[in-house]
């Protein structure tokens, strides 16, 4: 690690900040990160027989749901809950770089990271929209398979595989373009194997009626905690991430501890 | 009382001079008896440190345990559960600074376990001798004669049985039947000494995470790429693995299989690879004795992996287990009434030198030194400095055979920083530290040892202990590998010092294998690169 513990510490605080603000920015105003149900009752969209695929009821879902406030919802989310997950990631680039175009390879970075994801997100919510549009009346069930679907993806020796390629930090060139070039590729490939671990969890809170940002909430905490955890074997495995836990557990004993010395 | 751990060489290395040795070999005898799941028996312990039943190492099942000479049934099966599994076992700490506590907490146990298993044994005067035994050191760096393992862990019997201190999978170095720690290894035009020089180093933790620039070893929490060993790690810890275990059938690596103590994964089958340990451990008390060497007294340290929500833990006899952290083991003077140990001559023992480097490039470079100032700590402590890029080579490389060739790249602006450094220097204006990172180095464990050169000069070489499990992507280390790092300074003063500096726009550096890698074999290397540290 070239960077000192003081940059290193700089780095981190910034990182953590950036993603506090945007959870704030959530909390007083979802926006687009909540799904709108049903806007008006009695219009078919929201009837028990379901809206169906007319053209009226896709333009009421967009109304309600316009897409530029949808992909502004999403991206905020990543911010918001990826931020903390790309500190490793951050320093490495800056430590593999001269320090004059640190800054430049860690935005090739991010917007490789960030591409992946915001692709995955407009997949995401073009499935989401037929889902509100093909099956209104069974959200809460689709809602319901989505959640059993990430519990189930949590436990896969896939899930595994992906969390274990995110720790692979290789080296990457310092020089012209192939910094360029690696720094992207960096990006993509992370983001790539983070979509693979998280794919799951990511849709879940997306399907639901209510209680988005406390879902949120969850998921950041099992992905990061999950990014905690040490490397691995793959294999099926009941998968909680305790570490996080443990270690709030463990920061908040010391801090009581200290607390009561000073007194 | 406090037990003492004496030298293992005492009485000639004997059984019969040394009695320490003889119930060392039957409290392993009645571990050994017992079986893997059993978390007092010898296999468990072993696997505490590392382990390989399911050959799950890309090694072509060369340190699977099934695989390796000498094993018993019972130390294949029956598997304990997984949670005891993740609890337990693949615990040991290396690249990083709980290496020296973690292994002396580990040592404790095993030493409580012997205990138990000599009062158990039912020998004659076994309960008596069990009350005051501890585990023996071997202080290979000692006088020429103890650079030889002890005799009692040659002999194939012991007491009528098979001796348990002997194991076939212990070659030696090159193979050729003798087990020993040379004072230099030499493999063509490479040195490699093995030496207690990391005892000079005056800090506990390395600076900005370079290899052997701390004492103890690198701060690590939550990263898991696998970080630089420390200087007591990296010598004499990791050659004393290598040039103990070895490999055998040299000139065929596929045929052959690792030495245990070669990989962590199978070191912990060995008896001498505790012996080995409680020297290391020694060593480490006698760097405390300097009132100038302090251990890490931040929490972090202290309280050990806890941030991570985990501790350090052993199984103890009657079903126990001790957690326990840094801050439990950091004194000898202050561990549990009930474990504390001392050494044997500890007290005696002399302090070792320490030598500023900074003096001497100070010297080369021409600046005077005041008097006062000779043996003053100018610049080793830890240093808020971030390392500045100043060169690399971007290709992946692949060695195969013997060497392989690269050429790291300097950046003008980069190059002309570390060399402006040079200039006018004093104990106030010290030069730029230049630094050789080698990263990402991959692969199976055919070659033991990589060597450095600079400019066609060998400068370092480094023990590839780990290489199989740091290599493997879905391992601890997620396929980082181990990365190394040189200290290049005195080529950039000699190039500085003819006047070369301007027209110098690239560092030539070659790797060797040590042996060479057999046909069909590689180490990939992910990338060299240079840096300068202002001190």
């Amino acid at each position: 690690m070239a960077l000192s513990k003081r940059k290193r510490r700089q780095i981190t605080l910034s990182v953590l900040g950036i993603s506090a603000i945007t959870w704030l920015v959530l909390l007083v105003n979802p926006g687009g990160t909540t799904f709108q149900h049903c806007p008006v009752a009695g219009i078919p969209l929201c009837s028990e027989d379901g809206g169906g695929l007319s053209p009226f009821a896709l333009d009421l879902l967009l109304a309600v749901n316009p897409i530029p406030s949808l992909i502004a919802g999403w991206a905020l989310m990543l911010v918001a809950m990826m931020s903390p997950l790309l500190i490793g990631p951050i320093l490495h680039v800056m430590g593999q770089n001269f320090k004059r175009r640190r800054w430049r390879s860690v935005s090739l970075f991010l917007i490789g990271y960030f591409t992946v994801w915001m692709v995955v997100g407009i997949f995401s919510m073009a499935m989401v929209l037929m889902l509100f549009l093909l099956i209104p009346q069974y959200l809460g069930v689709a809602a319901l398979v989505a959640g059993i679907i990430a519990v189930i993806w949590q436990c896969t020796p896939f899930k595994q595989r992906c969390l274990n390629r995110n720790h692979y930090h290789r080296s990457l060139a310092s020089f012209g373009w192939l910094a360029d070039r690696d720094a992207l590729k960096f990006g993509l490939t992370h983001g790539a194997w983070c979509v693979g671990s998280c794919w799951a969890l990511m849709l879940f809170p997306m399907l639901l009626p209510q209680g988005h940002i406390l879902a949120m909430f969850i998921v950041t905490y099992v992905m990061i905690a999950g990014h905690l955890e040490h490397p691995e074997m793959p294999r099926w495995k009941l998968r909680f991430p305790k570490v996080l836990w443990r270690a709030f557990l463990y920061q908040t004993r010391l801090g009581m501890k200290r607390l009561s010395k000073t007194n | 009382m406090t037990f003492t751990r004496r030298n293992a060489w005492n009485g000639g290395g004997t059984f019969e001079g040394n009695s320490d040795l003889a119930w060392y070999a039957r409290g392993i005898r009645e571990m050994q008896n017992r079986q893997l799941n059993d978390k007092n028996s010898w296999w468990f312990f072993a696997a505490i440190h590392g382990e390989n039943l399911n050959g799950d190492l890309d090694d072509g099942g060369r340190s699977k345990w099934s695989n390796l000479p000498g094993i018993p049934s019972q130390a294949l099966s029956p598997v304990p559960p997984d949670h005891i599994r993740n609890l337990y076992w693949r615990q040991c700490q290396h690249g990083s600074w709980f290496f020296p506590p973690w292994h002396r907490g580990y040592l404790i146990a095993l030493e409580e376990q012997i205990r138990e298993a000599i009062r158990g044994s039912g020998h004659p005067g076994a309960k008596e001798a069990a009350k005051t035994w501890a585990l023996p050191f071997w202080n290979y760096l000692g006088s020429e004669k103890e650079r030889d393992i002890p005799p009692a862990f040659t002999q194939k019997q012991f007491e009528g049985k098979p001796n348990p201190l002997y194991v076939e999978a212990r070659y030696g170095l090159f193979d050729e039947g003798r087990v020993y720690v040379p004072p230099v290894l030499k493999w063509k035009d490479l040195e490699i000494p093995i030496n207690q020089k990391s005892q000079s180093i005056p800090n506990y933790i390395n600076t900005t995470r370079r290899s052997n620039s701390g004492y103890g070893g690198p701060e690590t929490s939550f990263e898991h790429s696998g970080s630089p060993h420390g200087g007591l790690e990296s010598n004499p810890h990791d050659l004393v693995h290598v040039v103990v275990g070895w490999s055998s059938d040299s000139a065929d690596f596929k045929k052959g299989s690792p030495g245990f103590m070669t990989t962590p994964q199978t070191a912990g089958l060995d008896p001498i690879f505790y012996i080995h340990h409680c020297n290391i451990d020694r060593l480490w008390a006698l760097w405390n004795k300097d009132p100038n060497h302090n251990n890490p007294d931040s929490d972090s340290w202290l309280n050990g992996p806890q941030v991570l929500g985990k501790d350090f833990i052993m199984p103890l006899p009657n079903d126990d287990d001790w957690h326990f952290s840094p801050r439990e083991v950091s004194d000898l003077a202050t561990i549990k009434e009930k474990y504390r140990y001392t050494y044997e001559g500890l007290e005696e023992e002399k302090l070792a030198e320490f030598v500023d480097p900074n003096l001497e490039r100070l010297k080369t470079l021409g600046a005077a030194i005041p008097a006062e100032l000779a043996t003053l700590n100018l610049g080793t402590m830890e240093t808020e400095e971030d390392l500045d890029l100043i060169g690399a080579n971007d290709a992946e490389l692949s060695l195969h055979g013997e060497e392989i060739s690269a050429t790291v790249k300097l950046d003008k602006t980069g190059k002309n920083k570390a060399f402006a450094s040079l200039e006018n220097v004093s104990a106030d204006n010290l030069p730029d530290k230049i630094y050789l990172d080698i990263n990402n180095v991959r692969g199976a464990e055919h070659a033991l040892f990589i060597g450095v050169k600079v400019f066609d000069e060998p400068v370092e070489a480094f023990s590839l202990f780990g290489l199989g499990m740091a290599s493997l992507k879905d391992g601890n280390h997620a396929g980082n590998g181990i990365s190394f790092t040189v200290d290049i300074s005195k080529f950039f003063d000699r190039i500085y010092l003819e006047g070369n500096h301007g027209e110098t726009a690239d560092v030539p550096v070659k790797l060797n294998a040590i042996p060479e890698l057999p046909e069909g074999e590689k180490l990939t290397i992910g990338g060299l690169k240079i840096y300068r540290q202002k001190q």
